[in-house]
């Protein structure tokens, strides 16, 4: 199910809103969650319940019984992989902490190796060694890095007694909570343990929806009306160089910065839809996005992009290994590894890791740069020389994201980089008019967070690093009531030919 | 906020059930089943246009046919809409400008019935190039998802129902009609200048044509499930008037061409094999049969500058009368008696054994026809035009995406076992 279906917007989004709030008006706060963390695990469900070919059952029998298990084989792993963690979490409360954290890091890290590297893996050894070890072609659970990486972030907060292992359904709440489980943002425990166990929280429905609602049409605008229109043009541009054509400079540029402004919109119009779904709820979820493409160095992309996976990797990665503690050498090294393994989690390819590595290089110019470059270069209106060269650099190493193959990425970059003479052919004028309108959009327009600064909570913008400046804000005012409504409107009349969110693949 | 909150969901409500409803009252699509208004919405004028694949798509779920006749434009104006002599009757389900994606979910999607037992399909160069996969309508209808519910909720809520409602209204109320195929009785050379203007745009066309490969294995998966099921597929390239012809291979595509019926060729041999629950016509579980390439009625020489009586089998070079194509099935269930293979007669069964026979043929044709007036007239048309070194007729390419491949194993996943059809 996603977010811009029918079956979502129509029926599972406001039955799930009604039981809960009926559920806990006249029941009690823990049936209510309960029933969240069931509904989540249905949504979850969906991918394998809607797809699965049913007519293969051939009664009630135990191959039935057996093949239906097969079909929901996926939400059956995500409710072992809560149990198994739930009870580890439980166990280091009674006895020692750290090997128990060991082996659940380690259970969760096998986990995600052996669905998503596994292949990876063989075939890499394959190649090198000469050997013929057994491809598994298992197939990828949906949300798995998401979900290995939250429950992770569960058994770290739970070992440093920044929480408890809480219930059973409020840990697999969680873990599966619809607006985030496929695509994040991914959420430290304590962040909403929290919210989870204020019992007495008073529900202010009119507000929860009103701020909700407004933050989800801005989401799916971004989706639905801005990232799917330019999709085609990226597409077109991966898919020429896959089958071994070589674009021009105009093109290259043209489908490199659509890919850029797509990916942009698309998962950050996930995160806003994420929030705004939570808020539904009456729950607050982290900002994940923060006017990236405005950065003016990559570290500063960094603290606006991905943001809650840039904290995870930094709080569970980067620190360990030592962080900025033992001098500028064994920084830029820690940088790189955490961006390597930070590119690899994205997919098991070459091209995410060659990724990974271009951002850990960026960094660790960045922070020479800052260091010991000219100082003030970049200051005042030559701030835009700084962001226009971060956006350029991002765009580049976004082409080794899309590609699918290291000689379409080589491919594309020669064209980018004029090896492939000037590209005009075929260049629709409408590429360019989407991509301007995107790019006012970035620069123009300040992001969702600052938009809705006033209604977002503190910490939630304390954590995320974002000081909103003066400008366009969210009123609730009437008129603005109509323009929500309008968009909505309008994302809901061309929502249907949508395709899945990016990171979905992840 | 409780202004604010309810002003929100009270007038995006009010919003979608005002448009909905109106989208379902005029229904342009023939999909709903709203009662007709007389003087309004009696003539469904859009039926038949892009929005075509709406009805389509509602008709293919809802199943209960036993053949469907898929295709192009040279499909819904090629044949007739209920054609004769079909063993179990055959819907001509064909699409105005589809190409092979659509015409994969639509195979896949007509499959789940389990009454399906034949799918005939109109192929040439245009299924497999690089164009637009869909039009915009198709994403409305029952062919992405298989659902008839999800698709009467899309097809009410979109603004190309709208669209088409407004138009609809507007013809019943004006009298006008979107578009005349062809007449009875033409002005002296309007026919003429049809053929000659569609020639040059056609050149156009195909000099900037890319062909996919993507679209091919698109193809032979689904071919693959539906033979495997046990539903017999057989498939014709379509007969294209020879001046249309001339063009593709003046334009440099005639490789394309030949290494697409070629690759046909070999496609449908390999499915042949799988048998059939109940076939419509001699060849096995998948069967290829080809009008085009000179034959005959595509030879029929053009219309001359003062004609206003019809031409007998093309209305323009593209496109050509339901009488063929009546012939065409007729031929497919072989029903003339006379021999599949024969080169002389409209239309040939092509194997693997015949392939070099018949593009020698084809050829052989093509050069008898470049010997006419009628030959020599599009040449010199042909030799205006490219002197005049005219710009290919560029578009942005269109590839399938990851979606696209899993909607449609989704779809083949959903096809009605073996088994279960030949229990019907």
């Amino acid at each position: 199910m996603i977010f811009n279906s029918f079956e979502f917007l129509f029926l599972f989004l406001p039955s799930v809103l009604a039981l809960y709030y009926l559920t806990r008006q006249y029941i009690s706060h823990w049936t209510a969650l309960s029933l969240l963390a069931a509904a989540s695990f249905f949504f979850y469900a969906w991918w394998d319940v809607s797809r699965a070919p049913w007519y293969e059952l051939t009664g009630f029998n135990l191959d039935s019984l057996i093949q239906t298990l097969w079909f929901v084989r996926h939400v059956l792993l995500l409710l072992g992989s809560v149990i198994i963690n739930h009870i580890i979490a439980r166990l280091m409360r009674r006895w020692r902490t750290q090997p128990l954290l060991a082996i659940g890091i380690i259970f969760n890290l096998s986990l995600l190796g052996f669905f998503k590297y596994a292949d990876f893996f063989a075939e890499n050894i394959n190649a090198l060694a000469g050997l013929d070890m057994p491809v598994l072609g298992l197939g990828l659970p949906l949300a798995i890095s998401f979900f290995s990486f939250q429950q992770i972030s569960y058994l770290v907060d739970v070992a440093r007694h920044k929480t408890d292992p809480g219930r059973f359904f409020a840990h697999a709440l969680f873990v599966s909570f619809f607006p985030h489980i496929v695509a994040g943002p991914l959420i430290q425990h304590h962040q909403i343990a929290s919210q989870f166990n204020d019992t007495t929280r008073k529900d202010d429905i009119w507000d929860n929806l009103g701020v909700g609602l407004s933050i989800f049409a801005v989401g799916l605008a971004k989706k639905v009306l801005i990232a799917e229109s330019i999709e085609p043009y990226a597409t077109s541009l991966f898919s020429l160089a896959e089958r071994g054509d070589a674009p021009g400079l105009i093109a290259a540029w043209i489908g490199a910065i659509a890919y850029a402004l797509q990916i942009f919109f698309d998962f950050s119009g996930y995160s806003d839809m994420a929030l705004g779904l939570a808020r539904c709820l009456g729950f607050r979820l982290p900002i994940n996005f923060n006017g990236p493409y405005k950065s003016a160095s990559i570290v500063e992309f960094w603290r606006r992009w991905h943001i809650t996976l840039s904290h995870f990797l930094r709080d569970h990665l980067y620190i360990p290994l030592g962080g900025n503690r033992n001098g500028e050498g064994r920084r830029s090294i820690n940088l790189m590894i955490t961006m390597l393994l930070g590119g690899l989690w994205h997919g098991a390819a070459w091209t995410f890791v060659i990724w990974g590595g271009l951002h850990g290089l960026g960094l660790t110019v960045a922070h020479y740069w800052g260091k010991w470059g000219p100082k003030g270069w970049f200051d005042g209106r030559r701030r835009i020389f700084a962001i226009a060269l971060t956006f350029i650099f991002t765009t580049i190493a976004w082409v080794f994201f899309r590609a699918a193959s290291w000689d379409s990425a080589l491919s594309i970059l020669a064209g980018m980089f004029g090896l492939s003479g000037l590209g005009l052919a075929g260049v629709d004028p409408n590429a360019i008019l989407w991509i301007l309108f995107g790019l006012w959009i970035v620069w123009g327009l300040p992001d969702t967070p600052e938009v809705f600064a006033d209604q977002l909570d503190e910490q939630s913008m304390k954590d995320a690093q974002i000081k909103p400046r003066p400008g366009l804000r969210w009123k609730f005012s009437k008129r603005l009531a109509l323009i929500a409504a309008g968009i909505l409107f309008l994302s809901i009349l061309n929502a249907w030919k949508t395709s899945e969110f990016i990171y979905y693949a992840f | 906020m409780r202004e604010f909150t309810s002003t929100l969901l009270i007038s995006l409500l009010a919003a979608l059930v005002g448009f909905a409803g109106f989208n379902a009252l005029v229904d342009p699509f023939g999909v709903t089943g709203a009662p007709t208004i007389p003087g309004l919405t009696t003539r469904e004028t859009r039926l038949l246009e892009d929005g075509g694949r709406v009805n389509v798509g509602d008709r293919l779920a809802r199943g209960g046919d036993r053949s469907i006749l898929l295709g192009s434009s040279r499909t819904v104006d090629g044949f007739p809409s209920a054609p004769s002599g079909w063993p179990g009757d055959i819907h001509n389900a064909g699409m105005r400008g589809t190409n092979m994606f659509e015409l994969g979910r639509a195979m896949a999607l007509g499959s789940r019935s389990a009454d399906l037992r034949c799918v005939v399909i109109g192929l040439d160069l245009d299924e497999f190039g690089t164009h637009s996969k869909a039009k915009a309508t198709y994403w409305l209808s029952a062919l992405t998802d298989g659902n008839r519910a999800f698709s009467l909720a899309r097809v009410a809520l979109s603004p190309n129902t709208f669209a088409a409602s407004v138009q609809m209204l507007a013809d019943n109320i004006g009298g006008s009609t979107p578009r005349t195929p062809w007449a009875e009785v033409y002005e002296a050379g309007a026919q003429l200048a049809r053929y000659e203007g569609g020639t040059r745009g056609i050149y156009g066309y195909y000099l900037g044509y890319r062909y996919d490969p993507d679209r091919l294995d698109y193809f032979e998966r689904t071919l693959a499930a539906l033979t495997s099921e046990g539903v017999q597929v057989i498939g014709f390239i379509h007969p294209l008037h020879a001046w249309r012809e001339e063009a593709m291979f003046r334009a440099g595509r005639a490789d394309d061409y030949l290494t697409l019926r070629s690759e046909l060729t070999e496609l449908f041999a390999q499915y042949a094999p799988q048998n059939p629950i109940d076939a419509c016509g001699p060849g096995g579980g998948a069967v290829l049969w080809d009008f085009s390439g000179f034959q005959d009625v595509a030879t029929t020489a053009a219309p001359q500058a003062d004609q206003t009586l019809p031409h007998p089998t093309f209305y323009e070079p593209s496109h050509y009368l339901p009488h063929v194509g009546q012939s065409m099935l007729d031929r497919m269930q072989n029903s003339d008696g006379v021999r599949s293979s024969d080169t002389s007669a409209f239309g040939q069964r092509i194997t693997p054994d015949n392939l070099q026979t018949s593009t020698t043929a084809l050829l052989a044709r093509r050069a008898a026809w470049l010997d006419t007036d009628d030959g020599a007239h599009a040449t010199a048309l042909l030799d205006a035009v490219i002197a005049t070194d005219p710009d290919p007729e560029l578009s942005m390419p269109h590839y399938l995406n990851r979606d696209d491949w899993r909607g449609l194993d989704d779809a083949l996943g959903e096809i009605t076992p073996r088994g279960i059809r030949s229990e019907r």
